[in-house]
């Protein structure tokens, strides 16, 4: 207890000149070390059998001790220097999977593959940690060195022997394809969401009686998405082939009067009959959508059920509409959120200063609640991209294909094919958006 | 502690709730003709190879484990790194958390495979690895913004550092941190779904073998059960959440 | 009693207090009064360790505050500050059994305990003992938290601003009343305020500080009358002869009523000061002074109270 009070600040200076180990470099050095004990790499006769496994001292290499003598490094020194001695561990590390896979194939048949294992991915999340502890301590030019030394990796194209590049080669175009598929399902549905959730985000921040909408979106995200996908399918099955085209778009727009005239008659049953109509038109939009933005062509046929128009029980539109029920959730609650978070002393000035309320809407609460709205979409965005991953059960195809293909095969190089994209791309959309929201808060001010 | 609601006990009704949900499960003859109704040119209505119930038992064994696994890891690493001692870790709890949220779920289930191997033990790690991300960030931020005058007081007043986690700093936090743990078993239930692809068993496994088959009748069986599962659980935990924190609830 | 002895406290190069001694009697209670960072929090901070000094010792008795175990130390003090600090997910009762607790009383000795402080700070038991702070007013609160303080019957209070967060007139009622119980409970007190008014009307002793150092510490009538420092004088502003007639109980100046009927009365356990506002505000040379049933016992003119207030020492 005694030792816990707080020092005089006075001493810090001379403290952190000393020789002080910081506990994430220790870690990642920790997490180094055991890597090197555990096996590395998996020889298998062919892609879908079982493999021999292999630790990095089996090759007769000095880089298993540079790679130990670097870790040590790595905990020892400060500032600078490990940013610098952790470029040089990234490539060592690489150059040794290199190796150890060249040394694997060779004298192998065609089909044989090098897959990575336990000691692989232990070191990539040690050297994850390390890079953290040395951008946390300087960010100076010394932490360019990891993306350096990973540029440098892909450029000599080390990692060109193992499984998962091996599947790519073989399933390249299937993979544009998929990519593509991926991209257009989850875009789709945001696109939707935003177009659906804003007007709805701002319906329910209007008046309190409305906050039944939020509740009924949190019911919708409770849903399992294969649940939601499976519960659609024999729905979208009956309707799509029982109805034709023109007249679900009569429904809808006979729906949009109709919906009027009942809602100043009583309110619940609108909504009654807006709920299925809405659900059809989200399926039809978000099949034509996906389609347009797809590698799948548009079909428009009049005069003849809906699955002729593409909208069928499998595939595409109880993907899109799945999705995008899911992408509401966040979108709707960040437009409340961000809606009703604006002072009411703001709203107040406008208001004595004249604006009538579509001009205090427009110039006063959007703008304000801008970054909120994207944080939302961000949301949606990323959720989006995590459960298309389950569309491919249902047929709707997208990097899911590989990741289910591989899980039933029993290939994990090719779930791996489908994974990592996938998580790339999260990271990759997560990135653009806060990018895009901190640009627009500075622009808001808040 | 003194409940101020009225009788009975706010948790009753959630209990009859999961009962009922139960014995609903159990009707399987129910269940057989309610489904040969709705799908007559299916050729077997409902699955046959395990009995509704107890799929609907498995399902909640794997939540269970991975919930368990997650409460009993996350909350210790959570205080953990909010301590002195563990204060040089907790950026990177809080990246790796951060991070760890954009992975897809399924991704992580999949990925998980060829190191827990295939069955539902590894769905289970997979499951509680997924888990552990809301419960810590959670319990970060509830950690975080205790606030600072009731801490201060709490110090001024002489209680130890254990006995103010333990009186103080916990139950302040805890309606955040029960309601990461509520997102959390959320999650891992509506994950669990997808556990028969790497070899677990639960509700999934219908809809995964009734789309392979095209049997819409399979899928439909396992999807409105998962549906009311997880429906279930998140009501049940929200009345928890009330329950555990009587303080929050003005009268 | 408590006694600072040349206490530094240094953050980086800036000093915070530079060197302060100071010592509070036993019974009393002194106010650290002064501008915001002067250091009076700071000071008061060391009482009970939650800021250790750079130099210096602080002793409580003849006790050096470090060689206590700090944990039994603050158990053995009350600590009341401005934003009170209950705990939210504790019922009244239990914030203000909260330190009986720690000491490990017996259940039925702490809930007894626990009704009588809150008898003691004016909020019935039956009413409040059940409710969480949420529920309360600003000014309940306050009182929860003055409860909870004294719970242990601890001999020593630290008191930061207590009534700092209250509108004037609950902030006025619970001076009152705190000043009551003081006259009862007699602890040692140190108590750190930036209101001048609060300061004069409750303290034994004023430490008026400045920029980490004592500028005068004083009782309040000799602060009033004679400031040491122009930083003092500064501090005390014009309004300082007023302020000393705030210390003068009215029954001090009361003459004999003079056989008129007196236009206007005023209690007689009002401070003088109190009188000389009914005065002007009524526009008359004297009141008729009554005492608690509302009997004529005195009348109390202009020109005493314009003597007492200018009046040199003694």
């Amino acid at each position: 207890m005694r030792g816990s009070s707080p020092e005089p600040r006075a001493q810090g200076k001379t403290r952190s000149a000393s020789l002080n180990p910081s506990p994430v470099a220790l870690l990642a050095a920790g997490l180094g070390f055991l890597a090197l004990l555990l096996p590395w790499l998996e020889l298998k006769p062919s892609r879908i059998a079982v493999g021999e496994s292999f630790g990095v001292w089996g090759w007769p290499s000095v880089w298993p001790w540079v790679l130990l003598t670097l870790w040590f490094g790595i905990a020892l020194v400060r500032g600078h220097w490990r940013g610098l001695l952790l470029g040089m561990t990234l490539l060592v590390w690489g150059l040794l999977v290199g190796q150890g896979a060249a040394a694997l194939l060779s004298n192998q048949p065609e089909s044989a593959r090098v897959s990575a294992t336990a000691g692989f991915w232990l070191s990539l999340l040690a050297l994850y940690v390390g890079y953290f502890a040395a951008y946390c301590e300087s960010r100076g030019w010394a932490v360019l060195s990891a993306p350096l030394a990973l540029t440098v990796l892909l450029l000599l194209g080390v990692f060109n022997l193992l499984g998962p590049v091996l599947e790519f080669q073989s399933w390249r175009n299937q993979f544009a394809t998929e990519l593509w598929r991926h991209l257009s399902l989850s875009s789709s549905a945001v696109i939707l969401a935003i177009a659906v959730g804003v007007p709805l985000g701002v319906f329910a921040a209007s008046s309190t009686r409305y906050g039944w909408v939020l509740g009924a979106m949190g019911f919708l995200q409770t849903i399992p998405s294969l649940a939601l996908f499976g519960l659609l399918l024999p729905l979208l099955a009956g309707v799509s082939q029982a109805m034709h085209l023109e007249v679900a778009l009569a429904l809808l727009g006979v729906g949009v009067f109709a919906f009027r005239w009942l809602w100043a008659l009583s309110g619940g049953l609108a909504v009654l009959l807006v709920l299925p109509l809405g659900l059809l038109a989200l399926a039809i939009a978000g099949v034509w959508l996906n389609n347009l933005l797809g590698p799948d062509p548009l079909r428009i046929a009049l005069l003849a059920p809906l699955q002729e128009s593409g909208i069928r029980g499998i595939g595409a539109a109880p993907a899109v509409l799945a999705l995008t029920l899911y992408a509401l959730l966040p979108v709707v609650l960040n437009v409340y959120t961000g809606l009703r978070s604006v002072p009411e002393a703001v709203k107040d000035a406008g208001r004595g200063m004249g604006m009538s309320p579509a001009q205090l809407f427009w110039r006063v609460e959007l703008p304000l609640a801008l970054p909120l709205m994207l944080e939302g979409i961000r949301g949606a965005a990323l959720l989006t991209i995590g459960i298309t991953t389950v569309a491919a059960l249902i047929g709707a195809g997208g990097l899911g294909y590989f990741v289910l293909r591989g899980a039933e095969g029993g290939a994990p190089d090719m779930v791996l094919l489908g994974a990592v994209p996938i998580i790339a791309l999260a990271l990759l959309v997560d990135l653009a958006l806060r990018f895009a929201g901190g640009l627009l808060r500075r622009r808001v001010g808040t | 502690m003194s409940w101020r609601e009225k009788s009975p006990h706010p948790l009753l009704v959630p209990l009859v709730g999961w009962g009922l949900v139960l014995v609903l499960f159990a009707q399987q003859s129910f269940w057989q003709g309610l489904l040969s109704t709705l799908f007559p040119s299916a050729r077997s209505p409902i699955f046959e190879r395990e009995t509704l119930l107890n799929l609907a038992l498995q399902h909640l064994a794997i939540t269970a484990g991975a919930g368990a696994l997650v409460i009993l890891v996350g909350l210790p690493l959570a205080i953990f790194v909010t301590r002195p001692a563990g204060a040089a870790f907790r950026p990177l709890a809080e990246n790796i958390v951060a991070v760890g949220q954009t992975f897809p779920p399924v991704a992580v289930l999949v990925l998980a495979l060829p190191f827990f191997g295939f069955g539902s033990a590894g769905a289970v790690m997979a499951l509680f690895l997924y888990g552990l991300l809301p419960v810590v960030r959670n319990s970060l931020e509830a950690f975080a913004s205790l606030p600072s005058d009731v801490l201060d007081a709490a110090r001024g007043m002489g209680y130890s550092r254990p006995q103010l986690l333990w009186r103080v700093e916990l139950p302040l936090a805890l309606p955040v941190i029960l309601a990461g743990i509520r997102t959390s078993l959320v999650l891992i239930l509506a994950t669990a779904t997808v556990a028969p692809l790497v070899g677990g068993g639960g509700l999934g496994v219908p809809i995964i073998a009734g789309l392979a088959v095209s049997n819409l009748a399979f899928v439909v069986q396992g999807a409105f059960g998962v549906a009311l599962l997880a429906l279930l659980l998140d009501w049940t935990l929200g009345r928890l959440e009330l329950t555990l924190t009587p303080w929050r609830n003005g009268r | 009693m408590i006694r600072f002895k040349s206490i530094v406290m240094r953050y980086g190069g800036f000093e915070a207090l530079k060197g302060v001694s100071l010592e509070v009697p036993e019974g009393q209670l002194v106010t650290l009064l002064g501008p915001s960072g002067c250091g009076k929090t700071t000071l008061l901070r060391t009482v009970n360790r939650l800021i250790e000094p750079t130099e210096g010792t602080v002793f409580i008795g003849d006790r050096d505050v470090r060689g206590l175990d700090e944990v039994e130390l603050r158990r053995g003090i009350g600590y009341v500050i401005q934003s009170i600090g209950l705990f939210p997910h504790m019922s009244v009762l239990e914030n203000v059994v909260v330190v009986p607790r720690l000491l490990g009383w017996k259940k039925e000795k702490r809930e007894t305990r626990a009704r009588e402080m809150l008898a003691l700070v004016g909020l019935e038991p039956p009413t409040f003992a059940g409710r969480y702070p949420r529920e309360l007013s600003g000014g309940q609160a306050q009182r929860v938290g003055l409860a909870r303080a004294l719970a242990a019957d601890p001999p020593v209070l630290l008191m930061d601003e207590p009534f700092g967060a209250v509108d004037p007139p609950t902030r006025e009622r619970l001076q009152d009343e705190f000043q009551k119980l003081q006259s009862e409970l007699r602890k040692t007190v140190l108590f750190v305020t930036h209101d001048l008014d609060e300061a004069v009307k409750i303290s034994d002793r004023i430490c008026l500080m400045s920029l980490g150092q004592v500028e005068q510490y004083d009782t309040p009538e000799a602060l009033l009358r004679s400031p040491r420092t122009s930083f003092v004088q500064g501090f005390l502003g014009p309004s300082r002869t007023l302020l000393r007639l705030s210390r003068i109980p009215l029954s001090r100046l009361l003459e004999p009523p003079d056989g008129h009927h007196p236009s206007a009365t005023i209690q007689h356990s009002v401070s003088a000061r109190e009188a000389f506002s009914s005065l002007l505000a009524n526009g008359l040379r004297s009141l008729g002074v009554t005492d608690d049933v509302g009997l004529l016992i005195g009348v109390v003119r202009l020109e005493t109270l314009l003597a007492a207030a200018s009046e040199e020492e003694p």
